[in-house]
């Protein structure tokens, strides 16, 4: 799974370290400072490494917590971001983190008492709710069995029902969730993209099917789900798929019980994506035309109003009050 | 498009005798003697042999990235292959480097490894031959000049080092014979294929990148373009490429143009995005 673990000195005899390189007793183990002696370095391929990732095991410092950008998410409270893990599991070549980080290899902060600490701290802070997104640099169920991040995590949210915790992901490991009592304050948020962006652009990552079958799955024992359809990525059949998308995923589940459903196309800022087209300058969607707004890449819309029509669909099948617009 | 896809791929090695099983394994044949002795099989792959301890490392590696390369711009693989010292680790033990440190000035660096290759070590380069083995480690005299000076040529993911044990604490460093170092740099063959391979899949992905931007650059020579021009040329090629429109792109950077602002204006014209 892994061509290697880097471990923190610090962290090496942590109990949180032995249990998560235990059942990888053939991958070699090496011993660094800090992490950022492996993820930092200047002179290593982001693609190349994406093909053999190593794992590295690490203690995060400074702010664990930190104000969400602009426009992310949903209302609710002021929002706040932590990130447990870098880099991602799955390879989707629409992914703002391979222009992000230099290396794939994946970082796992392992100080969770720590994540947890601030987090309460930040709660209690808070005139009224504020809402928690998990995902943002990462994957946060895809390493579930590795970093049991879920089994941490939502506990601390169960102690705090005046909190909201979003975890965005891609993943069908949702063992941990489907073995305990949903809390309620907790949103399965999954990204999907259509039949055709998916095929193309995403690797790795479970079927729409099986996606969609985790979900249903979720919502029967009680979690709040959401669907975040991101990133749009104009196609030329844009409305038809995302149609034949909206009737697969809203005819599956109960869309009165969905907690938001979304709609973000596809952006990032200018030098992530300067740096993901060096990486992969092959790459179909690279060769599109695009456009830059205050510092940000999005493709251009050469039908002028894709966006507008794919809203206008969707609010065929949820209820405008469920729906925001990403970004 | 040029077709050239044997990308170099140079062994470091310290001594004639880690080095000749290599060259008859791999068939290289003499190419230079002076100022080091540097093999070739003619189809990328390179040894030279650069003699003991970081320093002549450091050179070899220097005059073996600047030695003839008929395609500058390219990236290169790199391996250091020998044998080391190791505290407890039986003869015969072949392993990557997975950390090297610089015992004398304490530069740690780490070397990208395989997922093929499980047995990896602690490399830890000192000045004279290791007796004392005073860490759980191996020991060499060439790895931390090697990796350093590598690197200023390479991605890491290029650039690896292969070593075999020839001495522990139960075999002295004084019993090694010439016998010896053939049959244990035999063992490393295994390691070498199989990063030798892993690296030309690597060189194939980096340069295959590279190549179509020379190739553009080469059809314009008798253009001047500006630094932004350069630029935006580059992007135009890059983009017919991605949208698989090369044979447009050949057929438009063979007229001649009267000037890149020209070239620029008739690539943006024909850009026509089809299939979004």
């Amino acid at each position: 799974m892994f061509s290697a673990i880097y471990i923190e000195e610090e962290v090496r005899d942590w109990h949180r370290v032995q249990e998560i390189i235990q059942p990888f007793a053939d991958t070699p183990k090496i011993i660094c400072e800090r992490y950022g002696e492996i993820f930092n370095n200047t002179n290593q391929n982001f693609r190349i490494q994406k093909k053999a990732p190593a794992l590295i095991l690490a203690k995060k410092y400074g702010n664990l917590v930190l104000p969400s950008p602009s426009g992310y998410g949903f209302e609710g409270g002021k929002s706040f971001y932590f990130s447990h893990m870098l880099n991602c599991i799955y390879d989707c070549r629409y992914c703002f983190l391979q222009g992000m980080y230099r290396s794939a290899n994946y970082v796992l902060f392992v100080n969770y008492d720590d994540f947890e600490s601030q987090i309460i701290e930040n709660i209690r802070s808070q005139d009224g709710s504020s809402i928690y997104y998990s995902g943002y640099d990462c994957d946060s169920l895809a390493l579930e069995p590795v970093s049991q991040f879920c089994e941490h995590f939502l506990h601390v949210f169960e102690m705090h029902p005046e909190a909201i915790l979003e975890i965005r992901t891609k993943s069908t490991q949702v063992r941990c969730l489907l073995d305990r009592a949903p809390i309620p304050n907790c949103i399965i948020a999954m990204s999907f993209s259509s039949q055709e962006s998916t095929q193309r652009f995403e690797h790795k990552v479970p079927a729409i099917k099986k996606r969609i079958q985790t979900l249903k799955k979720l919502q029967g024992m009680g979690w709040q789900i959401a669907i975040r359809f991101e990133p749009i990525i104009f196609e030329e059949r844009l409305t038809e798929n995302y149609r034949l998308l909206f009737e697969e995923i809203f005819h599956s589940l109960d869309v009165s019980l969905l907690h938001s459903v979304s709609l973000g196309e596809f952006r990032m800022p200018k030098t992530y994506y300067k740096n993901i087209v060096k990486l992969y300058p092959d790459e179909q969607l690279f060769g599109r035309e695009t456009k830059m707004v205050e510092g940000m890449i999005s493709l251009k819309d050469t039908n002028a109003d894709s966006l507008q029509k794919l809203e206008g669909i969707l609010l065929e099948y949820v209820s405008n009050d469920k729906y925001y617009l990403c970004g | 498009m040029s077709n050239n896809l044997s990308f170099n791929i140079n062994l470091i090695v310290a001594h004639k005798l880690e080095a000749t099983p290599l060259i008859r394994h791999f068939k290289l044949r003499a190419l230079t003697q002076r100022p080091y002795q540097v093999f070739t099989n003619g189809q990328g792959l390179r040894l030279i042999i650069s003699g003991m301890g970081v320093r002549n490392t450091v050179s070899a590696v220097k005059y073996i990235s600047e030695y003839q390369s008929c395609e500058p711009y390219l990236k290169e693989g790199w391996v250091n292959a020998g044998i080391a010292g190791h505290k407890t680790a039986d003869l015969g033990i072949c392993f990557l480097a997975n950390k090297i440190l610089h015992q004398e000035t304490g530069e740690v660096y780490y070397p990208s490894l395989h997922m093929g290759i499980k047995s990896t070590e602690m490399l830890i380069t000192v000045d004279k031959p290791e007796r004392s083995y005073a860490q759980e480690a191996a020991y060499d005299m060439e790895a931390a000049g090697f990796f350093k000076s590598a690197a200023e040529c390479s991605e890491i993911e290029l650039i690896s080092t292969v070593k075999v044990v020839s001495d522990n604490e139960s075999n002295s460093i004084d019993a090694i014979t010439e016998g010896l170092i053939n049959d244990l740099m035999l063992e490393t063959i295994d390691f070498l294929e199989s990063v030798i391979d892993e690296f030309k899949e690597r060189l194939n992905t980096l340069n295959r990148i590279l190549i179509l931007e020379q190739d553009c650059m080469d059809l314009t020579r008798n253009l001047h373009f500006s630094v932004s021009q350069h630029h935006q040329f580059r992007k135009y090629c890059q983009r017919y490429h991605a949208l698989g429109k090369e044979d447009e792109l050949d057929a438009i950077l063979r007229i001649k143009q009267n000037s890149a602002r020209v070239l620029l204006h008739k690539l943006s014209d024909a850009l026509i995005i089809q299939d979004h």
